[in-house]
């Protein structure tokens, strides 16, 4: 009953404020946004016909540069698809074609370099337009009939690859065959925002957008200003509780006080998990509704989430405790969130130095490695062990982010997906590693708050 | 046994003693007050008593048990002073959470919360926030929370503190209400009118020590003094009674007679009769509680609310140099 009723306490002061209220309306917000994100499934030519118009869009900007360049325009035509009814399973047939005011023109647009303009070029470019594609297969222009004797000296050979001839308009005909596209939902869709508008060149599956939206906005950048913001909210209440004539009331209940301070803890702890629990399941809701993804991975974020402010606010426990500041705690807990990500992010660093090395050696044993070099070109060495050290005790908070992106990567993305991600590796992290360290720091400074609480006259 | 019970007490903050061996002895269904200069040491015993604070030495005892515990403190009220209640509640809901806090049931909160308030008249504003609550209004809250799990003893520190002199008589009442169903109060307050009307026994504290205990009685008897009258048109044999040691000072239309070591005021009685003059008035003389303080006060050395090295000025003195 005493645990409830600090539940309810700790509620009460949290909605006193106004920020949770404040808080929850935001997460309705970020959840009405994520349910307004919509995905439509688009064809091979919108896929290649965006960007070729953002590229003469950016080039016709100079008008005075475009005439140099020769004022080239790009097109897709005669698309044809082997299957059309499931697009993601079908080989495509298409002419990319490239015109120039004048013949003279496209020398000019040839010479300029960097364009799609020539042979070569035209493969490194849609090879790269279509990268879910096992083969792409580019045939060059016909040549004009005068050029047959030409041809028949040695062709482009004999004048290093580009043709003598030119013409205002050359049409490469293109083979896309073997889609490595596993699903419907792994098909390029274009996204469109706010149920209605569509955002200019956003082209992803929808596997991918899903993940961007519940690893980027969600995890990382709304988990980051919530945990921001119930660190500040959270921190008065150890502060409030000990405040003069507050702790008087408390102390003189029926009620140890350790056990006091453990259930203000947990209060704080479960206004955090009841925000996560509702932007968690309201994402994943409005996620789900959109693109039919309903695997729970994303779900991990509520647990997660919880744990990791864990480790925060024992940081602010013990500094409320210690120091009665709200504005301490506030200060000591971003320290300590700060530090752990840098130790975090160090040890991280020092970790793929040391793989990458490693790796290099067994591939290539004369590889020149330097012994010396320092990392990311300022840590020294000598400080590798230091921060494999302190890493070692240090709450796992760094990992513990990085662990959820996989998380979330797995539920949604295809294994084609997650290798195109950098999750083709099994991970570093071992999660009983990762929470058995973070919950040791938690015991620890619950500990040394309680001891102090308990031995202090107040 | 005694509800309360402290023996040679003691409470050291580092080099200050703030309890120099204590000892107090609190009967069930007492009213018990405790007096003393700011600084005395009162609100250091209160907190032993209830564990909030930790002692130096001596023993403390509640209800027979080592005092502060958790067990204790379930049959305990307390009213601390300067208190400060979370705002964000209603008096309603701060005194269910108070309830949960002592395992009292949901029913028995329902029904008890509203007919606590209603005792200390603030039911009507029970569902509204506390941070719209007059600094009186606080104060009745306050003790409706000290009172409503119905503990076996109450602390009361500094009770009618802001609050009206109605309001005042009201705890009065409460407090002998209290005592009329067998609880034990114990009363922190500086009102040492208020302490005189309700308290069973009364103990001043100073610099940490007990200086008296007693009944209130006991106190403020002012031994060897009374006021005597007589009759109208009949004069008082102020000569011959100062011939038999008495000493004889007229107050008003009548004398005041303080007697000898060791005599008692029989041999004058026996001398009006003799005189053949009618005794109408005869009172032994009492003084205030506040008066047996004030003089305990002044005789002792300086106490803790004169900061030392800074005296008073004399009106029109000049003033001290700084150096």
């Amino acid at each position: 009953m005493q645990f409830l009723a600090f539940l309810g306490d700790s509620y009460r002061e949290a909605r006193s404020g106004w920020m949770l209220q404040l808080m929850l309306v935001l997460s309705a917000l970020l959840v009405l946004l994520v349910a307004s994100i919509g995905f439509r499934p688009i064809t091979v030519q919108d896929q290649l016909d965006q960007p070729l118009k953002l590229m003469t869009r950016l080039m016709a900007a100079n008008p005075e540069g475009y005439a140099q360049l020769g004022k080239p325009t790009f097109a897709v035509e005669n698309l044809s698809a082997t299957d059309p009814n499931t697009p993601w399973r079908s080989d495509y047939a298409f002419d990319f074609v490239v015109a120039t005011p004048s013949a003279e023109d496209m020398r000019k647009a040839r010479q300029a370099g960097g364009l799609p303009t020539t042979g070569a070029k035209v493969r490194e470019f849609l090879r790269q337009a279509l990268e879910d594609y096992e083969r792409v297969e580019v045939e060059d222009p016909p040549p004009p009939p005068a050029a047959g004797a030409f041809l028949a000296a040695g062709g482009p050979a004999v004048l290093g690859g580009s043709p003598p001839w030119a013409t205002a308009e050359e049409r490469y005909r293109v083979a896309a065959r073997g889609n490595k596209v596993d699903d419907p939902l792994a098909w390029p869709h274009q996204v469109s925002v706010l149920f209605a508008w569509d955002v200019p060149f956003m082209h992803v599956p929808t596997r991918t957008g899903a993940y961007y939206i519940e690893k980027w906005l969600v995890s990382e950048a709304g988990a980051w200003v919530a945990l921001l913001v119930s660190v500040i909210i959270t921190a008065g209440f150890v502060p409030n509780m000990l405040a003069k004539g507050s702790l008087d009331l408390l102390v003189s209940k029926p009620i140890g006080r350790s056990r006091l301070l453990i259930y203000k803890y947990v209060g704080g702890l479960t206004f955090v998990f009841l925000l996560a629990a509702f932007t968690g399941a309201g994402v994943w809701l409005a996620v789900g509704l959109r693109t039919g993804l309903w695997t729970p991975h994303f779900l991990a974020l509520i647990p997660i989430l919880t744990f990791y402010f864990a480790v925060l606010y024992s940081v602010s426990t013990l500094a409320g405790v210690l120091t009665r500041s709200t504005l301490f705690a506030i200060l000591a807990t971003g320290l300590a969130w700060g530090l752990f990500w840098v130790v975090g992010k160090a040890n991280d660093g020092v970790q793929n130095l040391k793989a990458v090395e490693a790796d290099m050696r067994a591939k290539m044993p004369t590889a020149p490695v330097d012994p010396d070099g320092p990392m990311w070109g300022f840590v020294p060495r000598w400080l590798f062990a230091p921060i494999t050290a302190v890493h070692a005790v240090t709450p796992r908070t760094y990992e513990l982010d990085s662990r959820l992106g996989r998380v979330i990567a797995e539920g949604v993305l295809t294994p084609y997906q997650l290798g195109k991600q950098g999750y083709d590796k099994p991970p570093r992290e071992d999660w009983a590693e990762m929470l058995g360290v973070s919950a040791a720091f938690v015991v620890l400074m619950l500990g040394l708050a309680c001891w102090r609480f308990e031995t202090r006259d107040h | 046994m005694p509800v309360i019970e402290t023996r040679d007490l003691r409470k050291h903050y580092g080099p200050v003693k703030a309890l120099k061996g204590v000892s107090i002895r609190v009967e069930p269904g007492e009213i018990y007050g405790l007096l003393g200069q700011n600084g005395a040491g009162k609100t250091t015993l209160i907190k032993i008593l209830l564990g909030i604070v930790h002692k130096t030495d001596g023993s403390a005892d509640l209800l027979g048990r080592p005092a502060g515990t958790v067990a204790v403190r379930q049959q305990v009220g307390y009213l601390p002073e300067d208190h400060r209640f979370p705002e964000y509640h209603t008096g309603y809901s701060l005194m269910d959470f108070y309830g949960q806090l002592y395992g009292m049931p949901r029913a028995d909160r329902r029904r008890k919360i509203p007919e606590m308030l209603e005792v200390v008249g603030i039911k009507a504003r029970m569902d509204y926030r506390i941070r719209t609550y007059s600094k009186g209004m606080k104060q009745r809250l306050g003790i409706a929370q000290s009172l409503f799990h119905d503990p076996a003893v109450v602390f009361l520190d500094e009770p009618t503190d802001g609050v009206d002199p109605v309001g005042r008589r009201e705890i009065r009442d409460l407090m002998q209400g209290l005592k009329e169903r067998g609880k034990t109060v114990f009363l922190n307050s500086h009102l040492l009118g208020e302490v005189e009307q309700v308290c069973d026994r009364v103990a001043i504290l100073q610099r940490g020590s007990l200086a008296r205990q007693g009944t209130v009685a006991d106190l403020t008897r002012q031994a060897g003094r009374f006021v005597i009258g007589l009759a109208p048109g009949q004069e008082f044999p102020s000569d011959e009674v100062a011939r038999l040691g008495y000493s004889v000072e007229p107050v008003g239309g009548r004398v005041e007679v303080t007697l000898p070591d060791g005599q008692g005021i029989d041999p004058v009685l026996g001398l009006l009769h003799a005189r053949g003059l009618n005794l109408r008035h005869l009172v032994e003389k009492k003084q205030t509680l506040e008066d047996v303080f004030v003089a305990m006060v002044d005789a002792a050395d300086p106490g803790t609310d004169r900061r030392p090295g800074r005296r008073a000025r004399e009106v029109g003195a000049p003033a001290a140099r700084r150096k």
